[in-house]
């Protein structure tokens, strides 16, 4: 009797077991394929995008003259040149302004939240910043159109009012909330027992902050920068609004320049399918992609705080 | 011992004096009218149960506990002679005179060495130079007995020692600041035996010179490691008197149901 | 109380040295220049908030009427008006006399530029009758019942400088100075008339229900250029007393009013009465035409006026429908005014109350006093203007300041009744070529647009998002992890214009051409896999030794890659079968449902991938962030991985998958550039998910260069910034709020 009850006990047992473990396994396979069919489609994209931009690169023209000629002339009639250094040029003095403007503003404001503010003044300053990061890229154009544009004429004297300047001060606070954001959380993530440390010992609360919190906080704060200078380089429509539409190496933040995205955006429409023209932007668009990708890249190992030697 | 004698030759008065102490955190009273008088150059440990008081006691002593906002305190504190809460008196020096050792020990994630300069330098604002800093380090790491351990990691970072070593340095830092009382809150809580050994060991060693209190939930610690004892239950202060005579005949019940662990 | 340096304890120091003290200022400093740093962005937001509020302001403010009292009538206004015009400058003023003349003359000072007899020897003038529009064209009636056409034109001479320019009227008959003798007998009581390129239109109504109708066909000379009119003249007699007359601007349409309240509508082909339509209890008492000669507007004794216009039913048949009724006066309706390029209009009534109205919005604009029954009224071109004539009192001029009378919160966004549809709809459709087109602003086609967009987006992203951070922050090895998070990050790098490029331009004729595969592939997989998953626990423990401990992914990616490909290639037989041979075509003709090849499946998929990324990022964190104590527990007390996950793991993560969730639906709402190239813009309200949408992001982007600065349709598209910006800040806002809340209840660190 002793010996049928155990066997019987034993199946129930086991198909319990059965059951429970392949729903289990069942729905890691669904989870599995949400997660893995993404990776799946960027490689794809990926794929696509090099296929149609090598054929550009590795048959019409040189590497060398890509990306160091100045001359952007795709539509020229007599010889049509593909140069991207200007661009390159008006997407880096952009973003630099950029950053510029940002780090200061973002870094004062994630130090003040994290360590100053309190209670109502944090919620408050909070929803100031969110409310930044809300204004939708459009509008930001519009703002460099409308406003920035007569403004700089008028202070500054200038004949045109869309240029670097321009564009990397909308630039500038366009990348400021997201920067505050990351930078206020590694500010947040230094441990207390630091501060406490360094206060019992006898430091003034700048003291503590400049000494302490922000040395343990650099590699989160050196990500929030790379995280915004990412930004900056992908930026379409508010760079688009704002750079004007000159293709040229800026001498000065008044110059109005061209960014790659903008060019990608402003031409991809009109040009042939396939044709050298339409091979080149998807370069640029494989490079854009590549740097941004280095970028995000090394603002990720950075935060994880990867030590290097 | 000589020092002790010293000691009290050169200065009767107390290290830490308190009249009529009280702490709210919020509407929570956590201290009830403390009147202690802890002297100077001995080990005076604190102990009693779970939220008695005896780390917000600890932590008022370098105001510490303003930090927050919603703590609210009345009554009168003096450190050597000098009253805390002073109008005139600011609390970053107040700091100065008072060393606080954390129970989890806390050295800043920066090199062994900028760790124990790190008070001197900002209260002398880094004039000193090379040579003097080495000898201030030298000193320090020797005073807890660290200095043959460490005196070729000195740019290490300080979060790569073990855990004993790591408190010993949070002792070790405070030490170049010249500060009179060492508060030091549970410091072997977070220690196997052979590290409290070791770090009571260094509080022995560095009495006399400096004035330490240190709260324990070890009964035994208290015992063995400090001269007098102070028994707090529920934010008041029930006994106070020298360690050996307390957990032999204590003189309150309380005291007694507590020694003999009626209750943790 | 000095700080006394002794070997052993230190007292104090009380008033410390400099070095001290300046270390607290310093402090105190450091504070206050990094709290500026914080509210040069407070500064900086509510700066551009500002700035949108301000420009959207004035949409919303109620309008402005100012009088001056113009100097006392001069002897020459003492005849009483038939006619009065105002010029586009408002300088000069033109008006035909009750005998027969007209005359130019100058607002400042009244003064009398020029008089020219219509006929000469003076004739008595019945009724006189502009046409729509900038032509100037007007026509007399005389007592006789001849009517005369002019046209009052203005030049100005910039001579003496701009500031000093002087407008030059000219009197003119482009149609001959002859008469034309359209009611032999006289006793014309209305005129109505319409010219445009192809015809001229007159319509007399007289005494005893008569109704003359002529029309002019303009036929070009292609030699000589000369325009040559074939006239031809209807008549029509009808039983009751003619009280209004109006015919519309396409001459299809004959409008009379009577007495009882009724309007009758009929057809010019044949002057066949189709309809007649009940307006009122009483008196119509004045009638006109709207901007466009579309919608009529009757007013009545009571002070009530309604709009109506014709609207096709089914088999190509008109009826006259009542479109809405306006409620502004309270005495009857004596002079309905419309506007010269826009489309709202004026009334007059008994009580001397001038109302302004606007069709489109429905709503009154402004209601005013006036001095006195006018004798006349012109309202300026630009309807920034009224002239007033009062008889015997003085004349005033009224400045209007009415901006944007066509916005109210109705019209943006409630459905409305547009001339020529068929019933109330949500359009938007900003700008034609002409004045004479309705402009529709409603917001609802935009916002439902944004939010299809978004939503589908998330349909398509929250899953693999989530689900790809559940499995990858949970059961996924760590040395595979640290490969995929960075490479789903990389995601994030990706521009938004390839992506939208990519979509528009590849991905919508490929779903065209390949839809029942891809819709298929989205089942095979799923199932595919779980029955690889099967067979492979079935399979013999040395197959499945090959394979490390959660790298199972690995095998199954090529998995994935010939599932893909066999849904794609043999979807061909299930198609033939059960859709006969393509499932596009049998969507659009079995199905009903309309297909655009730019829709919101393609728009969906790419949005979507442009918000992966981020979901994933956050998500995967919050979910590799429970502490794994937590996960222990549940195990050690039997429940399985799956059990633990979704009770245990989850909801402790909720707070930041939360955020996820919104920070994501935040981007995809502000998303335009993939928007802009993947969908055909179309602004319709259908959830159809193969039709496409407009969002409020793609609206501005297209529509913000071409608006004019600080009209209403600039100031439109502010606002839909505004609506948008509100949007984003609501649900970034909500989303912190609610995760506050989660973190508090699923707190366990």
């Amino acid at each position: 009797m002793n010996k049928q009850t155990r066997a019987s006990s034993k199946t129930t047992d086991f198909d319990r077991l059965n059951r429970d473990w392949y729903i289990d396994k069942a729905v890691q396979i669904l989870v599995f394929i949400g997660g893995i069919s993404a990776i799946v489609f960027i490689i794809g994209i990926f794929i696509f995008i090099t296929k149609e931009g090598m054929g550009f690169l590795l048959g019409d023209f040189s590497f060398k003259e890509f990306f160091l000629s100045p001359n952007w002339r795709p539509t020229s009639e007599n010889k049509a040149t593909y140069g991207i250094l200007a661009l390159i040029a008006g997407t880096a003095s952009v973003t630099g302004l950029a950053m510029l403007v940002a780090i200061p503003f973002s870094l004062g404001t994630a130090i003040f939240i994290a360590e100053f503010a309190t209670g109502k003044t944090r919620e408050f300053l909070k929803i100031t910043v969110e409310l930044l990061a809300a204004i939708p890229s459009v509008v930001w154009g519009f703002i460099g159109l409308a406003i920035m544009n007569p403004l700089i004429i008028d202070i500054f004297d200038v004949p045109v009012g869309l240029n670097v300047l321009n564009a990397g001060i909308i630039l500038g606070l366009m990348a400021a909330p997201i920067m505050t954001s990351i930078a206020e959380d590694a500010l947040k993530a230094v441990p207390d027992r630091y501060r406490e440390a360094a206060e019992a010992l006898g430091a003034t609360r700048w003291q503590v902050i400049y000494k302490v919190v922000l040395p343990a906080a650099k590699n989160g704060l050196l990500g929030a920068v790379l995280l915004g200078v990412g930004r900056g380089f992908g930026e379409t429509m508010a760079v688009l609004m704002a750079t004007g539409h000159a293709i040229n190496i800026p001498g000065s933040v008044f110059d109005s320049v061209r960014a790659l995205t903008a060019t990608i955006a402003a031409e991809l429409g009109e040009t042939a399918v396939g044709s050298p023209h339409y091979k080149a932007l998807f370069t640029i668009g494989i490079s854009l992609f590549l740097i941004t990708f280095v970028i995000n890249l090394i603002a990720d190992l950075v935060v994880r705080g990867v030590k290097k030697g | 011992m000589t020092t002790r004698e010293n000691s009290t030759a050169i200065d009767t008065s107390l290290a830490i004096s308190t009249r009529k102490l009280n702490l709210w955190y919020g509407t929570f009273q956590a201290l009830f009218d403390i009147d202690l008088n802890i002297k100077q150059g001995l080990i005076t440990s604190m102990i009693g149960p779970s939220g008695c008081g005896k780390s917000t006691f600890l932590r008022t002593v370098n105001r510490i506990n303003e930090r927050m906002d919603y703590v609210r305190i009345s009554g009168e504190v003096d450190v050597m002679g000098e009253n805390i809460f002073g109008s005139d008196v600011e609390m970053l020096q107040v700091r100065k005179q008072v060393g606080m050792v954390f129970q989890r020990p806390n050295p800043l994630p920066i090199s062994i060495r900028k760790n124990i300069l790190f008070g001197h330098t900002i209260h002398t604002g880094g004039k000193t130079g090379k040579a003097e800093q080495d000898e201030i380090v030298e000193s320090a790491l020797k005073q807890v007995l660290l200095w043959d351990k460490v005196k070729d990691k000195l740019d290490h970072k300080a979060t790569t020692l073990s855990l004993e070593e790591q408190q010993k340095l949070c002792i070790a830092r405070l030490l170049p600041v010249k500060p009179s009382v060492l508060l030091m809150d549970e410091p072997c809580s977070a220690l196997d035996p052979k590290g409290t050994e070791a770090v009571e060991e260094l509080l022995w060693e560095l009495r006399g010179k400096y004035t330490i209190l240190i709260v324990t939930h070890n009964m035994a610690q208290a015992r063995r490691a400090s001269e007098e004892c102070i028994f707090m239950l529920m934010g008041k202060v029930i006994e106070h008197t020298e360690t050996g005579e307390m957990f032999l005949t204590p003189k309150h019940k309380e005291t007694t149901d507590y020694i003999e662990g009626r209750y943790g | 109380m000095n700080s006394a340096h002794k070997a052993g304890p230190v007292k104090i120091a009380v008033r410390s040295d400099n070095f001290h003290l300046w270390r607290g200022r310093k402090d105190r400093l450091a504070s206050k220049i990094i709290g500026l740093g914080g509210f040069v962005v407070i500064a900086a937001v509510l700066l551009i908030l500002f700035y949108l509020i301000y420009v959207v302001t004035p949409l919303f403010l109620s309008a402005k009427m100012s009088r001056t009292v113009l100097t006392d009538n001069p002897a020459w206004l003492k005849s009483e008006t038939s006619f009065l015009a105002l010029e586009e400058q408002q300088q000069v003023a033109f008006r035909i006399t009750e005998n027969g003349s007209a005359e130019f003359f100058r607002l400042n000072g009244l003064e009398l530029l020029e008089s020219t007899e219509i006929v000469s020897g003076g004739r008595n003038v019945a009724v006189a009758m502009g046409a729509q529009g900038d032509s100037g064209l007007v026509a007399v009636a005389f007592e006789d019942g001849m009517v005369s056409l002019l046209q009052n034109q203005y030049s100005t001479d910039f001579s003496a400088g701009v500031e000093l320019r002087k407008i030059i009227p000219k009197l003119d008959f482009p149609y001959g100075s002859g008469q034309r003798e359209l009611m032999p007998g006289g006793g014309i009581t209305g005129l109505a008339l319409s010219d445009n390129e192809k015809e001229l239109v007159l319509a007399v109504a007289g005494t005893g229900g008569r109704v003359r109708f002529e029309r002019s066909l303009k036929r070009e000379d292609f030699l000589s250029g000369e325009v040559s009119l074939e006239i031809s003249v209807s008549a029509l007699d009808v039983a009751f007393e003619i009280v209004a007359i109006t015919i519309s601007n396409d001459h299809r349409w004959l409008y009379l009013g009577d007495e009882s309240g009724r309007i009758h509508f009929i057809s010019t082909a044949n002057m066949e009465v189709i309809q007649v339509v009940q307006v009122s209890d009483t008196i119509i008492t004045s009638m006109n035409m709207l901007l466009g000669g579309i919608s009529v507007l009757a007013g009545d004794a009571d002070g009530n006026v309604t709009q109506l216009f014709p609207v096709r039913g089914g088999g190509n048949q008109y009826s006259l429908k009542e479109i809405r009724r306006f409620e502004g006066q309270q005495a009857a309706v004596t002079r309905i005014v419309p506007e010269q390029r826009r489309k709202g209009f004026m009334t007059v009534d008994a009580d001397d109350n001038l109302t302004i109205f606007h069709s489109t919005a429905g709503k009154v604009v402004l209601t005013e006093k006036l001095s006195g029954q006018p004798a006349a009224l012109a309202l300026a071109p630009r309807a920034s203007g009224l002239l007033v004539l009062y008889g015997d009192s003085p004349a005033e001029f009224m400045d209007i300041d009415n901006e944007h009378p066509e916005v109210s919160f109705a019209s943006l966004w409630s459905k409305v009744w547009y001339e020529n549809y068929s019933g109330p709809e949500y359009v938007w459709q900003s700008s034609a070529s002409s004045n004479e087109f309705e402009p529709k602003f409603s917001l609802t086609p935009l916002a439902f647009g944004t939010l299809k967009a978004a939503l589908y987006a998330m349909l398509f992203a929250l899953p693999l998002a989530l689900m790809g951070a559940a499995y990858t922050a949970y059961f996924m090895s760590p040395a595979l992890r640290r490969m995929v998070k960075p490479a789903i990050e990389i995601m994030a790098a990706l521009p938004t214009v390839i992506l939208g490029f990519l979509a528009g331009l590849w991905f919508a004729p490929f779903l065209e051409e390949n839809l029942a595969g891809v819709l298929s592939m989205m089942l095979v997989m799923p199932a595919g896999l779980l029955l690889f998953a099967w067979f492979w626990t079935r399979a013999a423990q040395s197959a499945r030794n090959l394979v490390k401990e959660g790298w199972e992914p690995v095998l199954l990616l090529p998995v994935l890659v010939v599932l893909g490909f066999v849904s794609l290639e043999f979807v061909g037989p299930l198609q033939d079968m059960f859709f006969k041979g393509d499932l596009r075509t049998w969507l659009s003709h079995e199905a009903g449902i309309s297909y655009d090849q730019r829709n919101a499946m393609v728009v969906g998929c790419a949005m979507g991938f442009a918000v992966i990324p981020t979901i994933f990022s956050i998500a995967e964190d919050a979910i590799y962030g429970v502490p794994k104590s937590l996960s222990d527990g549940s195990l050690a007390l039997g429940a399985t991985s799956w059990q633990t996950l979704v009770r245990v793991i989850l909801p402790t993560a909720s707070p930041g998958m939360f955020s996820a969730v919104m920070i994501g639906l935040g981007r995809a709402v502000g998303e335009t550039m993939i928007v802009l190239m993947a969908t055909g813009n179309t602004p319709i309200m259908d959830w159809n998910l193969f039709e496409g949408m407009r969002t409020l992001a793609a609206n501005i982007a297209v529509e913000m260069p071409e608006s004019a600065m600080n009209s209403s349709h600039y100031r439109i598209l502010f606002l839909a910034a505004l609506v948008l910006f509100m949007f984003t800040f609501v649900v970034n806002t909500g989303a912190e709020l609610i995760r506050q809340r989660l973190r508090e209840k699923y707190s366990s660190l």
